[in-house]
C-alpha cells in the first residue's frame, strides 16, 4: 500500500495538456502584441529615420549630459532607499510584536493612495525652497516605497517559519537570521518591486515638474510644449527609452529563477514574532517618521489650502464636468484593457510555452516605457498614419491601455488559474457544450478578477498626466489635469479640491491591491 | 445498461507516444479498474474515454454506436459520461445541491433528484446547502460522485477518486462507491496507481505500463497468473524461488512444486512466484532447509530474511516476507527451520 503523502498528479491542472491554442486565439493575441508595441517600434523608428548625424548632436550635448546624471542618481539612490524603507518596515509589521501593528500594515500601504503629484504638492506648498536632487528623492521615496512594501510583506507572510527557527537553533542570533535567512528569500519580491519603483521614478512627470527638478521625462514635456514632437523631443525619448530597457534586462538577468517561498499547500503556520523589547520605541518612532513625511505632510497642506480656499474651491464650474470625464475616460480605458488582457493572459494560463512566454513578455516591455514615450509614439503615429485618430478619446484609451496592462494582465492571470481546467472538463461531462461550460464555470470564477484589474487599471487612469495632457482632445478636463493646471500656476486652494478627490478616487485601488497582497497564497 | 470497447487506441502527447495499441472491452453493468504507476497512461486513456482529447488512431464503441475513430469524434458533452476527477473538480461558486444539479435538465424534479442522489451516496442531506470548501476531502468526493451519477450516465469514468484522502478514509469512501455503483449497475471504468484498490474494485482489472495493456482479465486470475514477473511484483508482495522445470513440476530448495503456468518463454533460468501466503515455516522440523538471518518486529507480522540452505538448486539465495504471528520472539536470527509451500506456481524466467 502507498502511503498518503500527495500523488504527483494531485496538483490542480490549470492549462490543457497537449492542447493547442486555437488559431483564432493565437492571431489574436499576435494582433494585440503588435499594436501594444507601436511605442517600441517609435523608438526604434526614430532612431532608423532620424538618422544618428541628427540625433547624435541632440543627444550629446550637456543638456542631457546633466538630465542623465539626473536620472542615474534618482534611481540609484531612490531604488534601495525605498527597498529600505519597504523591506524594513515590512519585517517590523509581520516579524515583530511591534505595537499597533495591524494599523501600521494599512499605513505603509496607504501612502499609494496619495498621487506622486499630489504629494509633491503637499511639500512644496509646505516648504516652497524645495526641489534639486534632494527634494526629487525626498518626495519620490516617500511616495513610492509602498511599491516594495507590499509585496515583501507578501513574501514574509508567505516564508516558512521552519527556515527562521533552523538558523536560530544553530546559534545565529535576530540580525543574522536577517540577513542570511530571511532578506534572500526576498529576492524576487525586492528585484520586482525595485523595477516598478526605478520605472515609475524614470517615467513621473508632475511631482518632479511641480518642485522644478529636472529629469528626461520633465524635459521632454517642456520640449514638446515649445517644438512639438520634433527630432529634439525625440532624442530625449530615445534615451529615456534605452534607460528603461536597460534596467528591464539588468533585473532580467539578476533576478534568478529560484523560487525561495515554500509552495504548495502554503505555509501552514504564522512565523513566530519576535519580542522588540527595548527597541519598540525606536521602531514605532521610525514608521512614525515614515508615515508623518509621507502621508502627513501631503495631508496636512491639502488640509490647510481647504480651510483657506473655503467653500469657493468647491464652488469651480469645471468640478463638475472633472469628474465626469474622468469616469469617463477611466471607464473606457479599463473596459478596453480588460478585452484586450483577457485573450493574452488566456494563453498564458492555459497554453503556457515558449510562444505564450513571448507573447506575454512584449507586453510588458512596450508597459514599461514612461507615459511620456506612449503619448509621444502616439501623437507621431496617429499624424502620420491616422490624423482623424490624433487628440480623440480613442487614442487617450489605448494609451492607458498601453501604459496600465500589466495592471489587467496580472490580476486576470491569478483569476484564470484559479478556474482549473478540470472544472471546465466536469462541466462538459454533465452535457454543457465548451463554451456554455466557460460561460457556466469559469465566468463566475473569474468574475472578481476581471472587477479588480478594471478597477486597478480605472483607478490608475484617472491619476494619469503625461499622456492625458498630450493626447486629450482640447477642452477635456480630468481631475488630473485640472489639478495640475491649478497648482502650475500656483493656484493652491483652487487645486485642493481636485486633489481630494483623487486620493478618494485611489483608496479603493489601493484597498484591492491590500487585500490582495494578503490573500495571494502562491507567488 | 451499456458496454464499452476500446480497440487499437494509440496517442502522443507533445511528441511522445503515451499510449501504443490499447483495446479493451467492458461488459454492460460491470466494473474496471485500470491500474498502472504514474506516467503509465492510464489517466490518458480515461481522457480519450471521456472525449476531453482525441486519439491519434483506434475507436471507442459504447454501446456499439462509435463516438471516436478517425471520422467519427463525439464531444464529451454528448457522451452521456459521468466523470470524477482526483480532487472532484467541485464548482467552487456553486453549493452543493447546485453541484449535483449541473447536469439536470428540467428544473421540476431537480430538488428530489439532488437528495436521492445525495443520499444514494452517503450524503448527509444537512450538507447540501454548504460550499465545497465547507467539506472534508471524503464529502467532496461523495458530492462529486453524486453529481456525475445523478444524470444516469451511461459509463462512469473515475480518475483516481479515492488518492487524494487519507488510508482510512480513503477505503472507506471506496466502499460506499462500489456500494452506489452495485446498485445503479452503471459500467464502470477507474484508473488508479493502488494495487489494493485495483483488485478489490469490480470484476475486470487491466494492467498497464508504458502505454500498453500488459494483461487483463478477472482480478484473481490476474493477481495468481501474472503473465510477467513485473506485473507480479506490481500487484502484491513476491517471492521468487530459484527452481529447475521439468514437465510440469519444477523443482527448489522448497521441494517439488507443481507448475500451474510457465511464463519464461524465450528466456534463460527458472524462478517460481510465491506469494506469502503459500508459505510456512514449521520451526521444529524434522528436517531444515533454510536459516533466519534477520528478524524484525513489525506488528501482527514479523519481516524475516531467510537464507536457504539446501545447498541442492540455489547456493546464497536470502528470501524476505511478512510472517503472520502470534509468537514473533521466537523467531530469532541463527534459527534453522523448514520453509514449506503449498498450492501451484508459476514460474518465470531469471532474465529481465
Amino acid at each position: 500500500m502507498t502511503t498518503s503523502t500527495a500523488p504527483s498528479g494531485q496538483r490542480r491542472r490549470i492549462a490543457s495538456p497537449g492542447s493547442r491554442p486555437s488559431p483564432l486565439l493565437l492571431a489574436l493575441v499576435c494582433v494585440i502584441v503588435v499594436a501594444l508595441l507601436i511605442p517600441v517600434g517609435f523608438v526604434v523608428s526614430v532612431v532608423a529615420q532620424v538618422g544618428w548625424p541628427t540625433l547624435a548632436p541632440l543627444i550629446f550635448r550637456p543638456k542631457v549630459g546633466e538630465l542623465l546624471v539626473n536620472s542615474v542618481l534618482l534611481v540609484a539612490i531612490g531604488v534601495p532607499l525605498c527597498v529600505s524603507i519597504g523591506v524594513g518596515g515590512a519585517w517590523l509589521v509581520e516579524r515583530t510584536r511591534l505595537p499597533a501593528r495591524r494599523l501600521w500594515a494599512v499605513l505603509l500601504a496607504a501612502p499609494l493612495a496619495v498621487p506622486a503629484f499630489v504629494s509633491s504638492y503637499g511639500w512644496v506648498s509646505a516648504v516652497p525652497s524645495i526641489g534639486g536632487l534632494g527634494g526629487g528623492l525626498l518626495v519620490a521615496t516617500l511616495a513610492y516605497f509602498p511599491l516594495v512594501y507590499l509585496p515583501a510583506a507578501a513574501t514574509i507572510r508567505r516564508l516558512d517559519p521552519a527556515l527562521e527557527e533552523t538558523a536560530r537553533s544553530l546559534g545565529h542570533g535576530t540580525w543574522k537570521v536577517f540577513f542570511t535567512v530571511v532578506l534572500p528569500q526576498l529576492k524576487l519580491a525586492i528585484w520586482g518591486g525595485g523595477l516598478v519603483v526605478a520605472l515609475h521614478l524614470l517615467s513621473e512627470y508632475g511631482a518632479f515638474a511641480l518642485i522644478r527638478f529636472d529629469t528626461f521625462t520633465t524635459a521632454i514635456v517642456v520640449q514638446y510644449q515649445s517644438t512639438f514632437a520634433g527630432p529634439a523631443a525625440s532624442a530625449l525619448g530615445v534615451v529615456l527609452a534605452m534607460i528603461c530597457l536597460v534596467l528591464l534586462v539588468l533585473e532580467a538577468s539578476t533576478r534568478g529563477h529560484a523560487r525561495y517561498a515554500k509552495v504548495g499547500s502554503g505555509s501552514g503556520r504564522p512565523g513566530v514574532r519576535l519580542p522588540l523589547g527595548a527597541f519598540a520605541p525606536l521602531a514605532v518612532a521610525a514608521l512614525g517618521v515614515v508615515v508623518a513625511l509621507s502621508l502627513g505632510v501631503p495631508l496636512a497642506s491639502l488640509t490647510r489650502w481647504l480651510v483657506a480656499g473655503g467653500a469657493a474651491s468647491w464652488a469651480q464650474p469645471e468640478l463638475g464636468t472633472a469628474v465626469l470625464q474622468t469616469m469617463f475616460l477611466a471607464g473606457g480605458g479599463a473596459a478596453a484593457a480588460i478585452a484586450v488582457a483577457l485573450p493574452v493572459a488566456w494563453l498564458a494560463v492555459r497554453h503556457p510555452g515558449r510562444m505564450a512566454r513571448v507573447l506575454e513578455g512584449a507586453t510588458y516591455v512596450s508597459s514599461s516605457l514612461p507615459a511620456i514615450i506612449v503619448a509621444l509614439a502616439l501623437v507621431t503615429v496617429t499624424l502620420r498614419t491616422v490624423p482623424a485618430l490624433y487628440q480623440t478619446t480613442w487614442t487617450v484609451m489605448f494609451a492607458y491601455v498601453v501604459i496600465f496592462m500589466p495592471r489587467a494582465l496580472v490580476s486576470l492571470r491569478s483569476g484564470i488559474a484559479q478556474a482549473p481546467v478540470a472544472l471546465e472538463e466536469a462541466a462538459r461531462a454533465l452535457g454543457r457544450s465548451p463554451l456554455a461550460a466557460r460561460i457556466h464555470v469559469t465566468l463566475p470564477l473569474i468574475l472578481p478578477s476581471i472587477g479588480a484589474g478594471a478597477a486597478l487599471v480605472g483607478l490608475g487612469a484617472a491619476n494619469e498626466l503625461t499622456a492625458t495632457l498630450l493626447l486629450a482632445p482640447n477642452g477635456t478636463r480630468t481631475l488630473a489635469t485640472q489639478f495640475w493646471s491649478a497648482s502650475s500656476s500656483v493656484a493652491y486652494a483652487n487645486a485642493a479640491p481636485y486633489a481630494v478627490l483623487l486620493i478618494l478616487l485611489a483608496a479603493p485601488a489601493v484597498a484591492i491591491l491590500f487585500t490582495q497582497s494578503r490573500k495571494r497564497e502562491r507567488g | 445498461m451499456t458496454s464499452l470497447t476500446i480497440s487499437g487506441i494509440s496517442k502522443d502527447l507533445g511528441g511522445v507516444p503515451v499510449l501504443r495499441d490499447v483495446s479493451l472491452s467492458l461488459e454492460a453493468g460491470s466494473r474496471l479498474a485500470v491500474v498502472g504507476a504514474s506516467g503509465s497512461g492510464k489517466s490518458t486513456l480515461l481522457r480519450l474515454i471521456a472525449g476531453f482529447d482525441r486519439p491519434d488512431a483506434g475507436s471507442v464503441r459504447i454501446d456499439n454506436s462509435l463516438v471516436s475513430d478517425d471520422s467519427v469524434f463525439v464531444p464529451a458533452h454528448r457522451r452521456g459520461i459521468g466523470y470524477v476527477a482526483q480532487d472532484g473538480a467541485l464548482f467552487p461558486h456553486l453549493t452543493v445541491a447546485q453541484n449535483i444539479h449541473f447536469g439536470l435538465r428540467g428544473t421540476q424534479r431537480r430538488r428530489h433528484e439532488a437528495e436521492v442522489a445525495a443520499e444514494f451516496v452517503g450524503l448527509d442531506k444537512q450538507l447540501l446547502q454548504r460550499y465545497p470548501h465547507e467539506l472534508s476531502g471524503g464529502q467532496q468526493q461523495r458530492v462529486a460522485l453524486a453529481r456525475a451519477l445523478a444524470p444516469e450516465p451511461r459509463i462512469l469514468l473515475l480518475d483516481e477518486p479515492f488518492s487524494a484522502l487519507d488510508a482510512g478514509l480513503r477505503s472507506q469512501t471506496r466502499h460506499a462507491v462500489v456500494e452506489a455503483l452495485e446498485h445503479t449497475g452503471t459500467t464502470t471504468v477507474l484508473v488508479t496507481h493502488d494495487r489494493a484498490e485495483a483488485l478489490s474494485f469490480g470484476q475486470q482489472i487491466a494492467v498497464i505500463s508504458g502505454g500498453r495493456i500488459d494483461q487483463a482479465g478477472s482480478p484473481i486470475h490476474v493477481f495468481q497468473n501474472p503473465s510477467t514477473s513485473e506485473t507480479a511484483v506490481f500487484l502484491g508482495d513476491a517471492i521468487f524461488v530459484p527452481c529447475h522445470v521439468q514437465g510440469t513440476v519444477a523443482d527448489s530448495a522448497l521441494g517439488r512444486l507443481t507448475v500451474a503456468h510457465d511464463h519464461r518463454g524465450g528466456g534463460t533460468g527458472a524462478r517460481a512466484l510465491l506469494r506469502p501466503t503459500q508459505l510456512s515455516l514449521d520451526l521444529n522440523p524434522v528436517r531444515t532447509n533454510a536459516v533466519i538471518v534477520r528478524s524484525s518486529f513489525s506488528g501482527s507480522t514479523v519481516r524475516l530474511d531467510l537464507r536457504l540452505t539446501d545447498l541442492g538448486v540455489a547456493a546464497d539465495s536470502v528470501l524476505t516476507f511478512d510472517l503472520m504471528t502470534a509468537q514473533p520472539d521466537e523467531y530469532t536470527v541463527g534459527t534453522a527451520v523448514a520453509l514449506t509451500a503449498t498450492g501451484a506456481v508459476g514460474v518465470y524466467s531469471t532474465a529481465g
